[in-house]
């Protein structure tokens, strides 16, 4: 009995002196991980956890920055002023929306198109590429600027080409009725990243089903929408919700341009939530307007990834 | 407008800063040039230690001129001092040594004493500048110069030492003041109507008069406006007619003439009037104090606002600035059409000759504002210098203040040589005269001289919710100006609007009973 309990014992005392090995090493390493991960997660903790947590309990307050100790509780009632008695709030709110439904599909469609064109094999398609990316990565303030000057009515190149096309000049942004339409046009500029997204998505297409499809007899337009945007409707996917969180957020332009007017028809939601915190120092009411806005945005981006169910193929994948 | 030309518009002072980067970025230069050449800002660095030194009465006074000036008597201060400069003028490259000559000057006599200017680019910057910093627990320890529209959005924020005391103990001569100059530092309306309490010391004002191009009227056949102020029938109604048969469409008929089109306007009878003017000169106004209701659905109000808005969208004689802008010239819209010589009649600030005062291709000269039904009313903007209460080294800050804005002849050489404004006080606006005298040979300076007992602050008397009110102002006066509304109906929506945000404000906040 003694022999066959030694027979095992010489193995199991190398399996566990392997294991406590492994463990050892498994444990060094993640030491070393989070040795390594240190220096983001002091950064996330103390300047984007605790700023967030901050700002959702500011939002609870009529927070003084000038005067903190004269800060009260409020509870929702920030909420509560947004959402029934403000109707600053309410412009806001409508101006995005509306600008949000010009730019959206503008976005994807001039991306869209964009992309297909220079998806086709001709000679100096990778120039075009990069002539068309680059002014995705201006700033935003040097591009208001620029833009500021296209919609100039005088001299703006946007009336320039009105002109040529025999159509009559336009007040653009200075204009109640043409100032969102005017910012949603000029947001085309930076299509660049919407195309370089579908251009990948384009090239991971399979050229048999084109081929299969060419048998069939299918022309250009059965293609495209019975193979192209099937086929590339997760980058469609990936392009709504990024373009739909970012024009929510469009700041720099209204800023710089036209500061919310005229008569507020520019007043973005972002814009007003500035206005509330640096210019009526209303700091708790910001930081509600800030979490209003998440919840906004996070609604539509559950809204958009449901949908995404009924309308988004991946290979190999759930349709 | 080529790089060249820009820049030395802007080394000249004549082109703002923010003016200069729109047109720079306009005109394609590279963004590190722009940087280069505007790099500014001081740092964040204080060595705030102040001295022990308590403020004294230094016997120095508004009056008493010491070459130089002097700092508090007998008094050693220790530490860095931080001018916020950017709510208003002050950052014009032209403007700046003058400053500096005078921080040299202070340091010199304080030698443990450093000053730093943070020169931001606006007063939206300034503004958020001043949170950040004093939310951050390092505030600047002086502000200036700051217009009286940004320094009175802070006025509830309990952010501005008072400086009454301090004016009081230092034997300061407050009736060396006009009075309308001195209601910019009491901020009457949130301070009691008999409060001594100062949030600042003047840094300097400027009027508005009426500059008219010469040669348009004598084109026109029209009598030239009155030089002296309230002279019975130079009214509104009197301008209107000037400025009908000034007002040109491109076939060449006037804004009287049948058959005038008002869709191609090639000259205008008047420019860059702000409704506000008329808004005034009708008696109308923000707030009652006494019931603490808002004011904008008066009679005097809505027929002001109404008013204002006929000369854009019935008579077709006034030039909005949102037409400016997209006649050409972008911001400065009003200025390059009234340089062109295509405006006859403009509302000149006197901090505008740097603009304004460009016009070189005709004659022109400047006369006193119309009277209103109510009253004359012409804008007086004043500038002052304040000190956050959050300064960690009041004594010094006040003693740097005082050095630069009340003893003489610093107080007057800054304000007069780096401000380009009218020194405060009674007597020195002979001064300022002169210097436009001196550059403008054939104006008559005597307007401005006698301006100032016409011109008011009143568009921006303090009222609760002061940032919101106001803007919620500037919403509605748009809709008015731009034709879109009778000033009936939206000055009522106004009314309503700006009382709820009145009543918000009593709600969680209380006036200062002193």
């Amino acid at each position: 009995m003694r022999a066959v309990l030694e027979r095992y014992r010489v193995p199991r005392a190398r399996a566990l002196a392997s294991a406590a090995r492994r463990w050892r090493a498994r444990r060094d390493e993640a030491i070393w991980a989070y040795v390594l991960i240190l220096p983001w997660l002091i950064g996330f903790v103390g300047l984007t956890l605790a700023p967030i947590v901050a700002t959702l309990l500011l939002s609870l307050t009529d927070y003084r920055v000038f005067q903190p100790e004269l800060t009260r509780f409020v509870g929702l009632q920030n909420y509560r002023t947004a959402l029934v008695h403000d109707a600053s709030f309410r412009t806001a709110v409508r101006v995005t929306a509306y600008y949000c439904a010009l730019a959206v599909p503008l976005d994807l469609i001039a991306g869209l198109a964009l992309a297909l064109l220079l998806n086709t094999r001709v000679a100096g398609v990778t120039v075009f590429r990069t002539i068309y990316y680059i002014p995705s990565l201006i700033s935003g303030v040097v591009l208001s600027l620029l833009f500021l000057w296209v919609f100039q009515p005088q001299f703006g190149l946007a009336n320039a080409l009105l002109e040529a096309l025999g159509l009559p000049r336009q007040q653009w942004i200075y204009s109640t009725r043409l100032v969102i339409p005017s910012l949603a046009l000029m947001s085309v500029w930076g299509v660049g990243r919407t195309m370089i997204v579908f251009l990948a998505a384009l090239q991971g297409i399979p050229t048999e089903l084109y081929e299969s499809a060419q048998i069939d007899g299918a022309g250009p337009l059965a293609k495209l929408f019975a193979i192209t945007l099937p086929m590339i409707s997760p980058a469609i996917f990936f392009n709504l919700v990024l373009d739909v969180i970012a024009d929510l957020q469009i700041f720099t332009a209204p800023f710089v341009i036209t500061k919310g007017g005229p008569a507020e028809a520019s007043l973005f939601y972002v814009l007003y939530l500035y206005r509330s915190a640096f210019e009526q120092f209303r700091m708790g009411y910001a930081c509600a307007l800030a979490w209003l806005l998440f919840l906004a945005i996070m609604v539509l981006t559950a809204i958009i990834f449901r949908s995404g169910s009924i309308w988004v193929y991946y290979e190999g994948g759930r349709r | 407008m080529s790089e060249h030309h820009l820049v030395r518009e802007y080394l000249s002072g004549r082109l703002s800063r923010r003016a200069f980067l729109r047109r720079a970025a306009a005109a394609g230069l590279s963004v590190p040039a722009v940087s280069a050449l505007l790099a500014a800002c001081g740092s964040n660095n204080k060595n705030a230690n102040t001295g022990n030194a308590k403020a004294t009465n230094a016997g120095a006074s508004n009056a008493a001129t010491v070459a130089g000036g002097t700092t508090t008597a007998g008094q050693r201060f220790k530490g860095t001092v931080q001018i916020l400069v950017g709510f208003g003028t002050g950052n014009a490259p032209a403007q700046i040594p003058v400053q500096q000559e005078l921080a040299e000057a202070y340091m010199k006599q304080q030698p443990d004493v450093k000053i730093e200017f943070v020169r931001v680019p606006d007063s939206t910057a300034a503004q958020q500048k001043l949170t950040v910093a004093t939310a951050g627990g390092q505030p600047p320890d002086v502000v200036l110069p700051a217009g009286r529209y940004g320094v009175y959005l802070f006025v509830d924020q309990g952010i501005w030492q008072d400086l009454g005391p301090r004016l009081a103990q230092s034997g300061v001569n407050l009736d060396a003041y006009p009075p309308n100059v001195l209601e910019a530092i009491r901020a009457t309306g949130y301070y009691p109507q008999n409060s001594k309490a100062a949030i600042g010391v003047p840094a300097g004002y400027h009027v508005h008069v009426m500059a008219y191009n010469k040669e348009l009227f004598a084109k026109a056949n029209v009598p030239e406006p009155p030089h002296k102020w309230d002279t019975a029938d130079w009214t509104y109604e009197k301008q209107l007619e000037y400025a009908k048969r000034l007002t040109l469409d491109k076939n060449g008929r006037s804004a009287a003439d049948p058959g005038f089109d008002p869709n191609n306007v090639v000259q205008w009878g008047m420019g860059h009037f702000f409704p506000e003017m008329f808004w005034h000169g009708f008696g109308g106004r923000h707030y009652d104090p006494a019931t603490r209701k808002a004011q904008f659905d008066t009679q005097e109000s809505i027929g002001g606002l109404q008013w204002a808005s006929d000369l854009v969208n019935k008579h077709h004689v006034l030039l909005t600035d949102v037409l400016a802008k997209s006649q050409g010239g972008g911001e400065g819209g009003q200025a390059f059409l009234w340089t062109s010589g295509k405006v006859a009649m403009i509302d000149m600030c006197t901090c505008d000759f740097a603009s304004f005062g460009q016009a070189k291709d005709f004659k022109w000269d400047i006369a006193a504002m119309p009277k209103g039904p109510k009253r004359t009313f012409a804008f007086l903007n004043v500038d002052v210098g304040a000190i956050p209460r959050a300064s960690k080294q009041q004594d010094l800050a006040w003693d740097v203040l005082r050095f630069f804005l009340i003893q003489q002849p610093n107080a007057s050489h800054l304000i007069l040589d780096s401000y380009g404004a009218i020194p405060p006080e009674k007597g020195q606006e002979s001064k300022f005269a002169e210097n436009i005298k001196g550059k403008y040979p054939n104006l008559d300076v005597q307007v401005i001289l006698d301006a100032i007992q016409y011109c008011s602050g009143a568009n921006e008397d303090w009222i609760p919710n002061y940032a919101q009110v106001n803007q919620l102002t500037g919403k509605h006066f748009d809709v008015i100006m731009l034709g879109q509304a009778p000033a009936d109906s939206e000055m009522r929506k106004l009314q309503s609007e700006a009382q709820a945000a009145i009543d918000d404000w009593f709600k969680n906040n209380k006036l200062p009973t002193a």
